[in-house]
This record gives structure tokens, sequence and C-alpha cells, in this order.
């Protein structure tokens, strides 16, 4: 089924500044052309030891290969994307929001992905204090002060590195995991609750932002990623052919995970996340909330389920007797 | 009397009123606190507009298209947190819905029910309920029926008459067939469907403003799935945007100023008119814009926050305030959301979002099993049936469940939310109430210095009754649905005790008969205020349970026909 997303080979793509771009046409025939911003030219803003330490980080978040069959975040370059936004004003037009309607991947000859858009006033204004920080500018204080993501990951990147004699980007992948868990150091979690989300958003999002690297993301989920102008048929909306049934989702049943099925919702995403700001430990808390509710709330909750037990008895019931 | 009016807000209801305003001969300014991103506006029909939008998920969790909660939060707390003199408990992006040029419709889901004959009626039919200030509306389906079909026919709306359910029709007649016929069920709403029938419920086209054909020079949706929260790439949706503002602006007698933050309505001495509407620019200057006819459309929270920033001599509690109800009545749609769980790929988001809806839901419900619950009846809403969220959404959720690392790894490869989830939500009826309210947060401000609107919320004792009875029935559908492995309900409601997120906002400046216990008269216009109208879903007494957007633009088009027709004698 993953013919429906046209995979085209193509040389690492880190992004699409204006800034040193350079037309490399793709690999086989019908690929299209991709801009990839060169080398060092990309927009970047950590250091070579810091980055170091952000690629043990996010190998942790979604690990790859050999402790998995496929690649994870590290392959798929979420490393370079993170850094890439922290330094999204160092370039034009910051790399925030990728341009529309259309990437290549869905039938368009052009990739409008690739262009970001100019930002006006208001969210340079929201963007830079975001990075940045409110850096002790009254105006920008109102509500307190702002630490911009660029502090966050450096001293959280720092002291993750430090805590650990010898470094914990020497350590192995098991290891590094403890070593996350047990962080209590403020400056580490708090860069980790920006780099979980990070992290994901650059694995499984649009490869223009410098993550999903030859769509790793979108391939090891089958996922379809961005059709459009294609889209779908009315035969393949109507009859889908899918990957077939996977035994593995049976395992959920009866778990505390099994719960999340039913968090595929755009309204409940968009109330964890705006309850959360997006970061890691706060979402956490509010899944978790969700999950295993109050003593009250599960007396209901528990007198839901066995009105549902009877309607299922009865429709069940009832359906034997038609027959 | 002048024909010239300011309009707040470029949302469905202010594009709607604007573009019959401006049918009539008026000239209107829109202020818009938001950007514009659909290049060529106003210069190129509606079929040939760009858009900066993109079937991207990044740019959703970027904000793209809303307010930045840095520069414009909003702070909440419960009714129990203010009782206990807690100022607010969260801060940031939480009740907020989209600013930009066309408003929260630029990517709504298009989704567009009827409200029904009965939900303008409840407290006469249904009586009072403790502590909820449940009321009829001054103005009946009758009303606003012409003004539905006004809006379906621009709107393009899709959907099958001879599918929808008796009482559905009798409670929302339609004089028309739909403009298209709907666009393929998907196959996940079709399982979900099944299960919903083994119950003698009965599953239907979803009415939505979406093309399956082409329409008003603009393609046919192809399904592709990334609708709510997505701008259409291929411009297959009809929204305030396309269907009434970019119109409006081609006539000539529209203009709209974006990244314009209206704070302050200035009025005579004595108060009864409205003469000015105050505005800043991004950069932080001040503008002055006189007014002889202003319509405030800024959606609920922004509405109220606006007449309570303009109090003065003559308003001491805000604009239009005597009665102190300008800000209570805040009503949110709580959703109780269901999913059955496959084995198999169902591919749920191959679909143009929901294809289907359940209204056997809607109610009222009485008899034991409710009053065993401890309400006197149980108002419910339609089912949006069958539906999935796309990639890093589903890791978003994901991991706040599992954490990160290897486990959330294998649970994306699984595909569990985005290739084996058929997800169901059910629109709850939110009761008024008087405690749940917006009013200016003491202390936090925006990017301009201006207070925050403080949201005051708690659920009623009814919406977790609701959420009991309906959550039973949910839960239900999704065990019955054809080779489900097993069935999960999140009755939010009972979860939360605070607001969910919900783009579905009422209330605030409610409209009624009687100046001492509402906001507005019917006519939208302020019971204090002579020249000043309020046309977005603020004036909503009641919040039924169905997707709004059809009857805000519906209402705002019936309030701008009055002020151009001179609706004082009326009011």
């Amino acid at each position: 089924m993953t013919d429906d997303i046209q995979i085209t080979r193509r040389a690492a793509i880190q992004g699409a500044c204006v800034a040193g771009v350079a037309l490399f046409s793709g690999a086989g025939p019908g690929a299209a052309a991709v801009a990839v911003p060169v080398g060092d030219e990309r927009a970047r803003f950590l250091r070579p030891e810091e980055m170091r330490t952000l690629e043990a980080v996010v190998d942790r978040v979604v690990p790859g290969v050999p402790e998995d069959t496929v690649p994870g975040a590290l392959a798929a370059g979420c490393h370079e994307a993170i850094d890439a936004l922290l330094g999204a004003f160092t370039v034009s037009p910051p790399r925030i929001y990728a341009g529309g309607p259309f990437s290549d991947r869905g039938g368009s000859p052009t990739n409008h992905f690739e262009h970001f858009l100019e930002l006006d006033v208001y969210e340079t204004t929201a963007w830079r204090l975001r990075i940045e920080g409110s850096g002790g500018r009254r105006a920008l204080e109102r509500n307190g002060p702002v630490k911009g993501y660029q502090t966050v990951y450096r001293e959280g990147l720092s002291a993750l590195e430090a805590s650990v004699p010898g470094g914990f980007s020497n350590l192995p992948g098991p290891a590094r995991d403890v070593a996350l868990e047990q962080s209590e150091d403020p400056r580490v979690r708090e860069m980790l609750d920006l780099a979980v989300p990070h992290t994901l958003e650059f694995l499984y999002g649009a490869p223009e932002y410098g993550g999903n690297r030859d769509l790793v993301g979108w391939r090891t989920t089958d996922y379809e990623g961005d059709t459009q102008p294609r889209g779908f048929t009315h035969e393949e909306v109507l009859h889908p052919e899918g990957s077939g049934p996977l035994d593995l989702v049976t395992d959920l049943i009866g778990t505390e995970e099994g719960v999340a099925v039913a968090m595929g919702s755009t309204e409940l995403l968009h109330g964890v996340l705006a309850r959360s700001g997006g970061r890691f430990t706060a979402s956490r808390a509010e899944v978790g909330r969700l999950s295993s509710p109050a003593p009250d709330a599960a007396e209901q909750l528990a007198q839901m389920r066995s009105l549902a037990e009877e309607l299922v008895r009865a429709a069940r019931d009832g359906q034997g007797e038609s027959r | 009397m002048s024909r010239e009016a300011v309009v707040v807000g470029s949302g469905a209801a202010g594009s709607a009123a604007a573009w019959e305003l401006a049918r009539q001969g008026w000239d209107v300014t829109i202020l818009e606190r938001g950007r514009n991103l659909r290049p060529g506006l106003g210069e190129v029909p509606s079929g040939e507009l760009d858009t900066r939008y993109g079937s991207d998920e990044i740019k959703g969790t970027r904000q793209f298209g809303f307010p930045d909660p840095l520069l414009e939060p909003y702070t909440t707390r419960t009714q129990a947190e203010a009782g206990q003199g807690i100022a607010r408990s969260a801060q940031g992006a939480l009740g907020q819905l989209g600013a930009a040029v066309g408003g929260t419709s630029l990517h709504y889901n298009a989704k567009t029910p009827r409200f029904w004959k009965q939900d303008f009626t409840q407290l006469s039919d249904l009586g009072p309920v403790e502590g909820a200030q449940v009321a009829d509306w001054p103005i009946d389906y009758h009303d606003l029926a012409p003004y539905y079909d006004l809006v379906e026919y621009r709107l393009g709306v899709q959907g099958d008459r001879s599918r929808i359910p008796a009482r559905t029709l009798e409670q929302s007649p339609r004089r028309r067939e739909f403009v298209m016929p709907p666009n393929p069920t998907g196959h996940a709403a079709s399982l979900v469907a099944e299960g919903a029938s083994r119950l003698g419920y009965e599953a239907y086209p979803y009415p939505a403003a979406v093309n399956s054909r082409p329409f008003d020079g603009r393609p046919a949706c192809n399904s592709c799935g990334l609708c709510s929260g997505f701008g259409c790439t291929i411009n297959a949706r009809g929204d305030a945007l396309v269907s009434w503002l970019n119109p409006a602006l081609r006539t000539g007698r529209v203009r709209v100023i974006d990244r314009a933050y209206a704070h302050r309505i200035e009025t005579t001495r004595n108060g009864r008119r409205a003469r000015a509407v105050h505005w800043t620019d991004v950069r932080g200057r001040r503008h002055r814009l006189p007014a002889t006819t202003v319509v405030l459309a800024g959606s609920p929270i922004n509405t109220a926050r606006l007449l309570l920033l303009s109090a003065s001599s003559a308003h001491p509690r805000g604009l239009g305030n005597r009665s102190d109800q300008v800000g209570r009545n805040m009503m949110f749609h709580n959703f109780t959301l269901a999913a059955a769980l496959y084995s198999d790929d169902i591919k749920p988001l191959r679909a143009q979002s929901t294809t289907l809806q359940i209204d056997d839901l809607v109610g009222p419900f009485t008899g034991p099993e409710v009053s065993a619950l401890g309400v006197p009846y149980v108002a419910g809403g339609i089912v949006q049936v069958g539906s999935a969220i796309p990639i890093v959404g589903a890791a978003t959720m994901l991991s706040g469940m599992v954490g990160y690392g290897h486990r959330l790894k294998q649970l994306m490869k699984a595909g569990v939310l985005t290739a084996r989830t058929a997800g169901s939500q059910l629109i709850h009826q939110d009761l008024p109430q008087a405690e749940n309210r917006v009013d200016l947060d003491p202390s936090v401000r925006d990017f301009l210095g201006l207070p925050a609107a403080r949201i005051t919320y708690s659920p009623h004792q009814h919406e977790k009754a609701a959420a009991v009875y309906l959550g039973a029935r949910m839960q239900a559908i999704h065990e019955l649905a054809p080779g489900a492995v097993s069935a999960v309900t999140l009755p939010m409601p009972l979860l939360n005790e605070g607001i969910t997120y919900t783009a579905h906002l009422a209330g605030t400046a409610r409209m009624g008969t009687d100046p001492r216990t509402s906001v507005c008269d019917r006519s939208g216009r302020l019971h204090d205020v002579d020249n000043l109208y309020v046309a977005d879903a603020s004036t909503f007494p009641t919040f039924p349970g169905f997707n709004p957007t059809l009857t805000i633009m519906a209402n705002a088009l019936r309030i701008a026909r009055g002020i151009a027709g001179g609706s004082r004698k009326e009011g």
C-alpha cells in the first residue's frame, strides 16, 4: 500500500532556507528536483559538543537500528531539525512555517513546502520571544520573563552531559535511558520537556523542517503522508486496502495504554497541547489525569460501563432472536 | 441614517454580516486581529485564491493562524478554584479560537447541521434546571430557516435529504434539497455506523460545506482527511472567507484591516450611542475609527472582553452590562470520545474528515434511568462518526500515555491511532451557568498591555449525568462495530473539571426580551446602547449539541438584515 506515497530517493533534506540553497536533481525518473541547503549553510545554533549530546538524546526518544529493525530519530535527522529551529532566525525567511499548499509528494510538480513563509511583525515577535527569550526587555515581560528555547537546550544539554562521569553521550543506549529517567536536574528536565515533543514533531512531520529524512517517520508507520493535490479516489476511500492485521494491537486491550485509543480526537489533542504548552511532563500529566480519573468520576465511569454492557447484551440477544 | 458600519472580527459572524450589509449598499470596515493567509483576497474570485496553508501538521503545532499564547494569553480556572479565591490555574492557549482573516472557519471541520425547533423553547418545554440559567430564545427556528437556506446555498453544502431521519426532518424542516450529494463515506465511519444500527440508531451523511463536485469555481474534495485544524489546500471547503468575505470585498464597499486589535468602544457621554472603535496596530500605535453602527463578531470570549474593556462612567461595569450578564453563561461544547480498536488497518484518515452523523442521542431524555442520575432531563447532541487524527498528533497523545522510547515507537509503527482506530465524538449540550463566565484577568496582560480574558468554567451536574447516560450508548455503539477488538469511551465532563479544548463557544452576551436578564435584544442590539450590535455566538441563550458555524452565519445574516432594514422598531 505504500505505493500511495511516492518516495523519492533524495539527498538528505536538511531544510529549505533561502540562504545556501542548491538544486539537486532527484535520483530516478519522475523524481522531483529538491532544494537542499548545503552542509554548513543550514540554519544552526548549537556548538558541536552540544550537538553530540542532542544526538544522544533524540536517539533515546525514538531509538533506531540495531535496537529495532527500522531507523529512528537519529537517522531521521531530528537533532539537526531541532538545531535549525533554534537557529531559525539566522536565515531569511526564518524557518518557522513551511510554505504551501503542496509538497511534491502528492503529485505537485513544485514543492511549495521548501520555501518558508515570510513572518509578519506579530509572528516574528512571538517566535523570537519563544526561541531567544525575553532577555530583560520590559515590553516582553508583562507576565514575567520568558526563557527561550536556545537557553533551555544549551543549559539542559550541558548539564546532562556533565551529569555522568565520562559524559552522557558516551554511554550506551540503555544506560542513557536510565540517566535521563533518573536526572532530577531541573535544567535537564526542562530541556527534555522540549526535546521529546520536538523530536516527535520532526520525525513524523514534513521533511522540509529537517527531520523525517527519507520519510522514515512515515514509511515505518505506513502513514500516507501529505497526499495533496492527488488525495484519494472514491474507490480508495470506500474500499481501502490496508496493510493487514497486526497482533500487537490485541496486546493493548485491558492495558492502560488501551485508553489512548479514544484519544484520537482533534479537540482532545488541542486541549492537551493548550494545557501543557506542548511540554512533555505537562502533557503526560494531562493525559495521565484523563486515564486515571478521580474516585467520584471512577464511580460514574463504572456506572457508564455497566449501562453499556446492558445495552450491548440486549442488542446481541435481540439479534439472536431475529435470526 | 448613515449607511456604514464597523465590524469587529472577520470570522463566520463578521464576514456573513459584512456581506449582507454590503449587499444592501452599506460601507463596512472590518477590524481583524489575525493575518491574511489567502493571497489574492479581494482581488480575484474565491476560486482563484492562493493559500498559505499546507497538509503540514507542524504548522498546526506552531499555532499557525491562531493567536500566540505568549502574546495573547487567556487565563482559566474552575468554579471551585474561583470559590477559593485562586486567580487562575492555567495560562496560555486554552479556549483560543483561530485568529486570521476569515477566522476559525479557515481550518474548521465544515460540518453544518441545523439546530432543532426544540432548541429555541427549551425552558418552556422542559422547565428550569437548578444551578443553570436555561432560557428560551427570543427567536425560533422559522426566524432562522430562510437564512439557513441561504447559508447552505452560498457555502455549497453537501448532503442527502432522503437519508435524513424522520425526527430530524420534523425538528429541522428544510425546503430545499442540498446543493450537492455527499462525498463517499469513509470505511471507518461505515463500520461504526453498523455498530450503531445494531442499537437501532441511524447514521446518515453529515451535511458539510465541502464540495463533492466543482462549485463556486472551487474543486471537489478528494478525501485527503486533513481537515480539522488544516486550511483546505485545494480550496474545496466553503467558509467565511471564500463564501462571504471575499465576495463582499469585491463589491468595493467593504475593507478589512488585519492585525487590528480592537480594545475600546467609545460612546457618547450618556452612554446611549457608540461613536468610535479604538484599536491598536501590531506595533502598538493607537487608532480611533469613528462609527455610526458597530457590530461585534469577535467570538464569545473576545466580544465579552471588549465590552468589559469598554467600561466608562456611563457604563461602569462594562459596556451594556447593566444586567451584570456580560461575560456570564459562557458555554463550551464538551465531548464524549469513543473509539473502536481494530487489528486491521482500516484507513480512518481516508475520508473527508467525518462523513456520517447520528442524531439518536440528541434527546432530550427523561425517565427513571435519567432521574436516577439526579437531573430532570438529559439533553444530548449529535455524534460525529468514525475518524482519526494524523500522525504528529498521534505521537503526542501516545507519548502522553507511555512516554518516549521503544514502547512508543512500537505503538507508532503499529499505527494504533492513525490506522487501526475508528473514533467518534458526541457533542454535548452545555447548560448556561451564571458562574461560568469571562472577566478581565486582574494581572495577566496581552502584548499590548491590555488585560487578558479570564475564563471561569466547570461543567454542570447535567453535563456529568449526560456523560454517564450517553457515554454508555457511545461505548455500546463502538463495542458493536463489526470486527472491533475492543472499545473505549472517554466522557470529558466526568474527567475534567475545567474547560477542555473545543472550537465551539457560545454565550456571554445572550439575547433575550428582558433587559434585566439578557444583554441583547432579539435583533442583536445591546439593550443599553442604541447602535451597537452583537452578531456572533455570544448571543446564543443556550448551546444545543450541534456544530454551531451554520447557525452562527445564519443568525449573523439575520442580524445584519435587521440593521440594514432599521430593526429598531422591531427590537
